[in-house]
């Protein structure tokens, strides 16, 4: 039974939550945390079984694979936008790696985590799918760095651009790489509102980010642990 | 990203069977290049994900001009867009992971505002620094 209502009923809360974020736009109203929310207490309080669930949505899961490989579209849309600053963006999407990876894998295990914890940790400032990849093959919990995935874009974009006046990054080219590196699409869509310009470095910087982070993040995993 | 909303209406002028036919034929050349980066990434000699692989290639052949925008235009723009969607399923895999969150949820809320809030600053600074140098 589930496995021919999970389908339907993931698309129908899907676009309800969709169209309650577009009434109400508030952050923790985005249409993924709410429907996944929706999803988990609908589970929790009718103890569902997630495997039969799994089955009945492996339409949409099937999905996933495509929907990395269409990302190469806005990275060539944009690129003539940055042609000339692209060194400095990919020195400044590596050193992003590099701190996502040495935070998650070394910091978060002195406070108490778990390799898997951490792993899971590693990938939660690129776009969704690639997070997902880096996640499954550092050993992590691919869902966990799902939900962090979202978090972390909704807490970026809210607040990166009082941060930015805070430690003053007023460059806007600046404010747009460092939003991509840090909150991924959701900041990406948070800063082009404001500005067009921090909106297509912002949205090349998340791209180069992420292609960065798959390549690098599971071989330094295979050389350090 | 892009305008998605100009790129929809250029398309609802299309008629019915031309818009199927645009539809899959972006859709095709999406699965043709995710097929050929995951048969490139078995025969690697190290794990690497065939859908990043994927992407490469397709980005070499858009700017090779192998491939035409247009081509992919429609489908891929209507992927992009509810591409959040796709991951509904895999977030509610969380319901499996409830014990490992609650023994961790300091560890995970302390990486989620420490790490974001650190990218943001240092990477903010050293483009901000970088391209100061470039234009002098």
């Amino acid at each position: 039974m589930l496995f021919y209502l999970a389908l339907p009923c993931t698309l129908l809360i899907f676009f309800a939550s969709k169209a309650l974020y577009a009434i109400k736009p508030w952050a923790i109203f985005h249409p993924f945390l709410l429907s996944v929310g929706s999803l988990l207490l609908l589970h929790y309080f009718l103890k569902l079984d997630y495997l039969e669930y799994a089955r009945g949505t492996s339409l949409l899961t099937a999905l996933l694979e495509p929907a990395i490989v269409i990302l190469a579209l806005p990275l060539y849309l944009q690129l003539h936008l940055i042609k000339e600053k692209f060194n400095i963006i990919v020195s400044a999407c590596l050193l992003a790696v590099l701190i996502a990876f040495s935070c998650a894998l070394f910091l978060m295990p002195l406070l108490g985590a778990d390799l898997v914890t951490a792993a899971s940790l590693a990938g939660q400032h690129v776009t969704t799918p690639i997070a997902m990849e880096i996640s499954d093959s550092l050993n992590g919990i691919p869902s966990l760095t799902a939900a962090m995935v979202v978090c972390v874009g909704i807490f970026g974009g809210s607040i990166g651009l009082v941060f930015y006046k805070l430690c003053g990054i007023k460059d806007n080219q600046a404010q747009g790489v460092a939003m991509g590196c840090a909150a991924h699409a959701l900041g990406t869509a948070k800063i082009m509102e404001t500005d067009k310009v921090a909106g297509a470095f912002a949205s090349i910087s998340l791209i180069i980010c992420a292609i960065l982070s798959a390549i690098l993040m599971p071989l330094l995993y295979a050389v350090l642990f | 990203m892009m305008n998605f909303n100009t790129l929809f209406l250029q398309f609802k002028k299309f008629k019915p069977v031309d818009k199927i036919v645009d539809f899959s034929r972006g859709f095709l050349i999406i699965l043709l290049f995710l097929s050929v980066g995951k048969l490139i990434s078995s025969y690697l000699p190290f794990s690497f994900p065939g859908s990043i692989l994927g992407l490469l290639l397709l980005f070499s052949a858009l700017n090779l001009r192998l491939i035409k925008v247009e081509w992919i235009m429609i489908s891929g723009s209507l992927l992009l867009k509810y591409m959040a969607l796709l991951f509904v399923p895999v977030g509610v895999g969380l319901t499996n992971h409830f014990a490992l969150i609650f023994d961790h949820w300091f560890v995970i809320t302390f990486s989620f505002f420490f790490t974001t809030l650190l990218i943001l600053l240092s990477v903010g600074h050293l483009y901000q620094f970088l391209n100061k140098k470039e234009d002098l």
